[in-house]
């Protein structure tokens, strides 16, 4: 969990991720942003992302963003 | 509390209506001090119900007939239905419109239109004779009946949809004059003291020798069965011209159409020797329509006409008749 | 029937009548049958490709659901017996099928479409090359000219529908007649905004209790919508033609004039027409997705483009970008180069390729000419400058002492955002790329003197109509800086009755009398003549 919220640090410093919960409706993340952090995760915990876990509800939180990371992991 | 409520809408509707009716007679045309006769059809329904003849037919009627010295010299109550250009299709709802509103002693029609094509739109006249009429079946008919290809029944219905783009001249008259009542036309007679005389003395007809169109007929005979079926005089005439577009077969069309009915038609062409209209002080435009000294002429004329071959009432002993035709006649 | 139309309104009445009357249950039925009569009284031969696609939609839909309950049920039924590469095999053998049904449906559809769509500009290329080239002129013939009323909107809707099926992001709706009208609803089918199942369905299906509230809220808003299109839009559209159908005579500030005037009236059309359409949605206790939100206060083309028909553009994100920038070749390729020491290319590879085809394909979607795929193009290559240049910009911009989030910065990108948009839509108001890139020329070159009087007699836009447009611009520019605080109804709905009277009464005669429609008054025809 921590080392996402780096990952996610590096794309925009400034957000508060512990408290964010609308990361994609709030347009804090632009689809630019999602496709980089897409790649970060897909290097970094070796996992592969398709297109059908390209949905807002899977990024719109750091901790939605660790339960994808969880699940593919796990497969 | 429910009373309340009921009265809180019916305040809301009614403010609704005050405020779209204002809108609307800001935006229409006022047709005060000009083209009066876009005024004839809504002064109507103020004196409907003393009005025993009514007069239908086109603008040579409404500049030809006046209604005061019929009034004057028969006592006769009248009123004008004529509009400029007005087919008979119109004329047949101004009749039907007009037994609903109080039903007449006689219906005069004059023919003068019933030469025009039985296609013939004219958008404006349309406007002008059906805009002021009230709100009914006869208005519905008469619209579908008139419409051109590209008109809108609900632009008649809410004449705003029409007129909206007055804006652009509106003048400070429009809203002085928006609820302006009065009357400004004598019972549908619009007076004309031009004079343009006619140049070639003797008539001759020069109109092409053609059957009138079955959709004129159709409507002229359907509006003596109306009269007819509400036990109403009719009398179907020409009013009197110097204007060569005309032909004797139209004549005898129509003369051989209203037979049926038992009905004679008079085309007051061939009468000006006993009217004694004098086409050189007479007509504002060459013969084509009587201007107010003509008008006066034929009425005189017209008064004695009447009085002798049908059945209308001598109003001149009756008060209430006294008194609104007072008031007509002083209005001007 | 057009949405600006007594007969569109007496429709609605009618339909709002019958659709608060009848049972709550059968709401949705009053729903359908009327999007349907709507759908068939517009062009009725046209609904036989709206059935297709309900129907194909359908019959995929129960295919792919179907393969995945078969599968939960086979995988729970042999847990036991089956290893672990075995269930992984076999679920790869569902989705094997899933693909093909989704695949089959999804060429039909945008095979439709795109034959509907581009066939007559295929055939229009490929005579005037055979001319060209070999003076053939034995002709291809065309084929029927109308495309059907919104199938550009319910195809993608619907496809969306069926790819969220596929990825199980919803269970499907087994009521075929349920699913028409999703397919189907009339608010919607004459230009977006393209609904997601999520969002709409719900809606559509559920009962509803007659509020008064929905009805006036959705009645603002179908008279600001009115206001947009036929005070503003409609206004300005004879203007932008005859400018641009004589470039040359008029000159680079009539010009300018024309592309402003363009924007305002696409936006007032197209933003419009979505209020309306909200509004009329709102009626039956319906809130569709938004499609505009203030675009001219973008402060770049990519914020722009969120905020601008933004259901196509999420459309566009969610079923081309993404799927597009998780692709294995596009990733491999991005890889490649971030081990060959392009660490920052690497990173982008994968944003901008997709990209590409986004906006090759938004540019298709708009029409289907050459132009509109350069125009597509531009925007794209803006797009990528403006996150290229972000840095120097930065640069620039804290050399000058200034503050990004300043007045004077953001309204400073507000402005370039908005002439840079207006500029593109040359492509829009030109027939092809080189008159457009004409009338731009001349913009800048072309500097005649610019004679008001001109505009107000040659340009089918008299003084009074001039003044009328730009009060109504001004007053929907402070409309929309009031928005940026919150919903502008609900401020209204906050007020004094009187003063709510007084607003409504105000729009009422600004739409009624002001609108542009109907056939002009000539006073001189009323004068009596001869007759």
């Amino acid at each position: 969990m921590d080392r996402i919220i780096e990952i996610l640090r590096e794309i925009h410093p400034e957000t508060d991720y512990e408290n964010e919960t609308h990361l994609i409706d709030n347009r804090i993340f632009d689809s630019f942003d999602v496709v980089t952090l897409v790649g970060e995760l897909m290097d970094e915990y070796d996992i592969e992302i398709t297109a059908e876990h390209m949905i807002p509800e899977n990024f719109n939180s750091a901790s939605a963003i660790y339960a994808l990371v969880q699940s593919l992991e796990e497969e | 509390m429910r009373t309340k409520r009921v009265l809180t809408v019916i305040f809301k509707i009614v403010l609704i209506v005050l405020m779209y009716e204002t809108l609307t007679r800001i935006m229409m045309p006022k047709y005060i001090f000009e083209n009066q006769d876009g005024r004839i059809t809504r002064e109507y329904y103020s004196s409907a119900k003393y009005d025993d003849v009514i007069f239908v037919g086109s603008s040579t009627v409404f500049s030809g007939i006046d209604p005061a010295i019929l009034w004057n010299d028969a006592g006769i109550s009248s009123y004008i239905r004529a509009n400029a250009s007005q087919p008979m299709w119109i004329s047949y709802y101004m009749v039907e419109d007009a037994v609903r509103c109080h039903k007449p002693e006689l219906v005069c029609i004059d023919t003068t239109f019933i030469k025009y094509e039985d296609d013939y739109v004219e958008e404006p006249s349309t406007r002008k004779a059906l805009d002021g009429m009230r709100l009914s079946p006869s208005k519905i008919g008469a619209v579908n009946a008139s419409m051109g290809e590209d008109e809108k029944m609900i632009e008649y219905i809410i004449p705003l949809f029409r007129f909206h783009t007055r804006w652009k001249e509106l003048t400070w008259n429009d809203i002085r004059y928006a609820w302006y009542n009065k009357k400004v036309t004598l019972n549908g007679f619009i007076e004309d003291d031009e004079i343009d005389p006619v140049t070639e003395p003797e008539l001759i007809y020069t109109a092409e020798a053609k059957e009138l169109g079955p959709r004129n007929m159709e409507y002229l005979c359907r509006t003596i069965e109306l009269c007819q079926e509400n036990g109403i005089e009719v009398m179907v005439f020409k009013m009197p011209s110097h204007s060569s577009n005309w032909n004797a077969v139209y004549d005898e069309q129509i003369a051989e159409a209203v037979s049926r009915y038992k009905i004679d038609y008079i085309n007051f062409d061939g009468l000006n020797d006993e009217i004694g209209i004098d086409y050189s002080t007479d007509t504002p435009d060459a013969g084509s329509h009587l201007n107010s000294s003509g008008a006066y002429r034929f009425s005189a004329y017209l008064a004695d006409y009447i009085t002798e071959r049908f059945d209308v009432t001598d109003r001149r002993n009756d008060e209430q008749y006294v008194k609104y035709w007072n008031r007509n006649t002083n209005s001007l | 029937m057009s949405f600006a139309s007594m007969g569109f309104a007496f429709f609605v009445t009618v339909v709002i009548v019958i659709f608060y009357i009848v049972p709550a249950k059968f709401q949705w039925v009053v729903l359908l049958a009327a999007s349907w009569y709507f759908y068939g009284y517009y062009s009725f031969n046209d609904l036989v490709y709206i059935i297709i696609t309900t129907v194909s939609a359908y019959v995929c839909a129960a295919l792919i659901e179907n393969a995945r309950i078969r599968q939960d049920a086979y995988l729970k039924d042999n847990a036991e017996t089956l290893s672990k590469e075995d269930r992984k095999e076999y679920k790869a053998r569902t989705k094997k099928h899933q693909r093909l049904f989704l695949i089959c449906t999804l060429v039909l559809n945008f095979g439709i479409l795109a034959y509907l769509k581009y066939a007559n500009i295929t055939i229009a290329y490929i005579n005037m090359y055979r001319l060209k080239w070999f003076g053939d002129t034995d002709f291809i013939p065309f084929i029927r000219v109308l495309l059907p009323l919104g199938i550009s909107f319910y195809t993608f809707q619907t496809m969306g529908y069926l790819i969220d099926i596929y990825y199980g992001k919803y269970a499907r709706e087994r009521n075929f007649l349920k699913f028409a009208l999703y397919v189907s609803f009339f608010p919607q089918i004459v230009q977006g905004p393209i609904s997601r199942f999520g969002q709409l369905a719900p809606q559509l299906y559920s009962p509803k209790k007659y509020d008064f509230n929905n009805i006036r809220s959705g009645f603002y808003r179908i008279m600001w919508g009115l206001f947009k299109k036929l005070v503003i839009a409609d206004r300005l559209a004879g203007y932008v033609t005859s400018v641009m159908s004589q470039k040359e005579y008029f000159g680079g500030f009539y010009i300018l004039l024309a592309v402003f005037f363009y924007s305002m009236q696409i936006y007032g059309d197209f933003s419009g027409g979505i209020d309306i359409a909200s509004g009329v949605a709102e009626m039956f206790g319906i809130r569709l997705t938004e499609n505009f939100e203030r675009p001219f206060f973008s402060k770049s083309i990519s914020e722009y483009w969120q905020r601008w028909h933004i259901t196509l553009g999420t459309w566009f994100k969610d079923y081309i970008f993404y799927p597009l920038s998780v692709n294995k070749k596009i990733l491999k390729l991005g890889k490649r180069l971030r081990e060959h020491g392009h660490e920052s290319l690497g990173k982008r590879i994968p944003i901008y390729i997709p990209m590409l085809f986004v906006w090759i394909l938004t540019g298709m979607w708009h029409g289907s000419e050459s132009r509109f795929v350069v125009w597509g193009l531009f925007n794209y290559v803006f797009i990528v400058l403006g996150t290229e240049l972000e840095g120097v910009s930065a640069r620039i911009t804290g050399r000058l002492r200034l503050r990004e989030s300043g007045t004077l910065m953001k309204s400073y990108r507000a402005f370039k955002t908005f002439w840079l948009m207006s500029f593109l839509r040359l492509f829009d108001i030109n027939q092809t790329p080189s008159d457009a890139f004409r009338a731009f020329r001349l913009i800048f070159t072309d500097w005649r003197t610019f004679d008001i009087v001109k505009v107000y007699e040659q340009l089918s836009l008299p003084q009074e109509d001039f003044i009328v447009a730009a009060a109504a611009i001004v007053i929907l520019f402070v409309f929309e800086l009031i928005q940026r605080k919150g919903s502008v109804r609900e401020r209204i709905f906050a007020m004094p009755v009187a003063c709510q009277w007084v607003i409504l009464s105000v729009l009422f005669v600004a739409v009624s009398v002001f609108g542009y429609y109907g056939p002009g008054y000539d006073a001189s025809a009323f004068i009596y003549g001869a007759f």
